[in-house]
């Protein structure tokens, strides 16, 4: 027996979460609170398969002008006024009653219309107008039962967009049951209450896997693209596990008998201005240096400030000359987790990365808010290092302390191979910085307190600590 | 407007709710509806909007489908294939885009 052939949706990061894209001929219930994107949705959804998969596309709009529509489609560059002059595209502006007499009649004009340009994908937007026929629940359901069918018959991968009447509510229209895949899309407020959030959740599909789990989306020049929550990365575990990655810095990779350990995840914990974001840098810069690709992805500082603090050091030249380091800012008010995972990704993917510094943990916390869903994202994030050999570090800022405090919650520990601890000490009236290595998986390690100073050229390790 | 579409407006567009129909039409192109339908996105009486798009019909403006299998069902309009036709529609629509040319073709209708 054949199998089914899938089809894109057109929508980047979609068909990932449905294993490669939709069943050809299937029917796709899009539903959502208005100003969720549902008729973006839908439109990306035809105006793709029309431009890159040549798949001709009709739109039926029970209330939506289509003027309205190809001005709005305009604004991300899908002009489907061209697309209809070269009979590649029909919008239809309907009544329900009509399409669903035409649809059951032979020969009716939505199939001589849809056999005129060859359609291979409808929009309906939307079948909550079905209710201007009937509002007998039962009668809806045949009805839509039959449309389906005649959506069917004539071989139409189709895009149902619902209007959801309840926000937050749990209820389950009857639609979802006939259809062979739901999804449903949101606009809520994000964890921590400020800002709003899109999300995609995939409800069902028939006869094709999907990933769980509530994806996030945006609005992009282009159109919709989806997030998906960070998966856990199939296959090999590339690179040389265990070896010893040197930080560039001698005297700590004294400390770690031999540098860090490959492959493995460090956490740089210490309270602000005790120089962690320099650590990672001179990490990375020693990377460059090696022309192992690098990336250092920052969570509170821009770009320029980076910079600014890399050529404060002398690292800036070396950074920007070599053709093998990437920089990822992000300022916390305009992060996508998801987003930034799959950035890191394809950081990891296309430029073949050794070493990562991720600057830092706090503000990723602060970005999940839930503890269990920061839990799981650490587990995505360092499994894909280390399926990538890559040897992470992660900075985190702590309260200031004059004994060694627990400097990460018990949960995260398993993720943490190595906890280098960076304090502001006072000895004799004198602030000193120290350094110590609280714990390092697989390795024995230096256990005494040492001072550092952060001078010119960056990090420097001096002498046993005496104490305060 | 060109001297066709000068004919073509005086000819065909004798009231207000036929240049809403006209323009209506040439913007949405492939409209397919009953009178019902056009008239509730119009915000029009039912009734009137019937008599008006008939009568685009018979200007060559609309056509119009009666079903084969069930005559009881109501008429379906949608817009002409005929290019002719349509660019003379087109002038018509260009000149009621903005509001002054739009208050010309009124006071002409007006004055008929």
């Amino acid at each position: 027996m054949q199998e089914a052939r899938k089809i894109s949706t057109g929508i980047p990061g979609l068909d990932e979460l449905l294993y490669g894209g939709i069943l050809a001929g299937d029917s796709i219930l899009i539903e959502g609170a208005p100003g969720t994107g549902k008729t973006t949705f839908g439109l990306q959804f035809i105006y793709a398969g029309i431009v890159h998969y040549e798949e001709p596309g009709l739109i039926i709009t029970f209330e939506q002008f289509p003027e309205q529509m190809y001005r709005d489609a305009l604004n991300f560059g899908w002009d489907l006024r061209a697309l209809e002059e070269q009979n590649r595209l029909r919008v239809i502006c309907t009544s329900p009653q009509l399409l669903k007499e035409e649809l059951e009649e032979p020969g009716g004009m939505f199939e001589l219309i849809a056999a005129e340009i060859g359609a291979k994908r409808v929009l309906v937007d939307s079948i909550n107008h079905f209710q201007r026929i009937t509002d007998d629940r039962m009668r809806l359901r045949e009805l839509l039962n039959t449309f389906l069918n005649g959506l069917k018959r004539q071989r139409l991968t189709s895009v149902l967009v619902k209007e959801l009447d309840e926000i937050n509510g749990v209820s389950i229209g009857f639609e979802a049951y006939m259809v062979d895949a739901a999804l449903r899309i949101s606009y809520e407020t994000e964890p921590g209450g400020v800002r709003r959030a899109r999300y995609l959740e995939i409800l069902k599909t028939r006869g094709q896997e999907h990933r769980s789990g509530r994806h996030t989306f945006q609005f992009g020049p282009h159109g919709l693209e989806v997030f998906p929550v960070p998966a856990l990365p199939t296959g090999d575990i590339l690179g040389n596990p265990l070896q010893r990655v040197p930080t560039g810095i001698a005297g700590l990779d004294e400390m770690l008998h031999g540098g860090l350990v490959g492959g493995f995840c460090t956490l740089v914990a210490g309270a602000p201005g005790t120089g962690k974001t320099t650590l990672g840098l001179q990490y990375l810069h020693h990377g460059v240096l090696n022309d192992e690709p690098s990336l250092f992805v920052s969570l509170q500082e821009r770009l320029y400030k980076i910079f600014k603090t890399a050529e404060g050091y002398g690292f800036l030249r070396d950074l920007v000359r070599k053709d093998c380091f990437r920089a990822l800012c992000v300022p916390p008010a305009a992060t996508n987790v998801n987003k930034l995972f799959a950035d890191i990704r394809d950081s990891i993917e296309q430029m073949h990365i050794r070493r990562v510094v991720i600057d830092g943990l706090t503000e990723l916390k602060t970005l999940l808010g839930n503890p269990n869903l920061l839990r799981e994202y650490l587990y995505s994030l360092t499994s894909l290092f280390e399926q990538h050999g890559i040897t992470a570090v992660l900075t985190h800022e702590i309260e200031a302390a004059d004994t060694a405090p627990q400097p990460i919650e018990p949960e995260l520990s398993p993720f943490i191979d190595t906890i280098i601890h960076l304090r502001c000490l006072e000895h004799q009236g004198v602030l000193k910085r120290t350094i110590s290595i609280l714990k390092m998986r697989t390795s024995s390690h230096d256990m005494h307190v040492r001072e550092f100073e952060i001078g010119s050229s960056g990090i420097r390790i001096l002498g046993q600590f005496p104490g305060p | 407007m060109t001297s066709a579409a000068e004919d073509f407006f005086a000819r065909v567009i004798t009231d207000r709710l036929k240049l809403d129909l006209l323009c209506y039409f040439h913007r949405n192109p492939f409209t397919i509806d009953y009178a019902h339908g056009t008239a509730q996105r119009l915000g029009a009486d039912v009734q009137l909007v019937t008599r008006s798009l008939e009568e685009l019909v018979q200007a060559g403006v609309l056509n119009v489908r009666q079903s084969q299998f069930d005559p009881s069902r109501p008429a379906v309009y949608s817009y002409t294939r005929n290019p002719e036709i349509r660019a003379l529609v087109e002038e018509v629509v260009v000149q009621a885009t903005t509001e002054e040319g739009r208050n010309q073709l009124l006071q002409r209708i007006a004055q008929k």
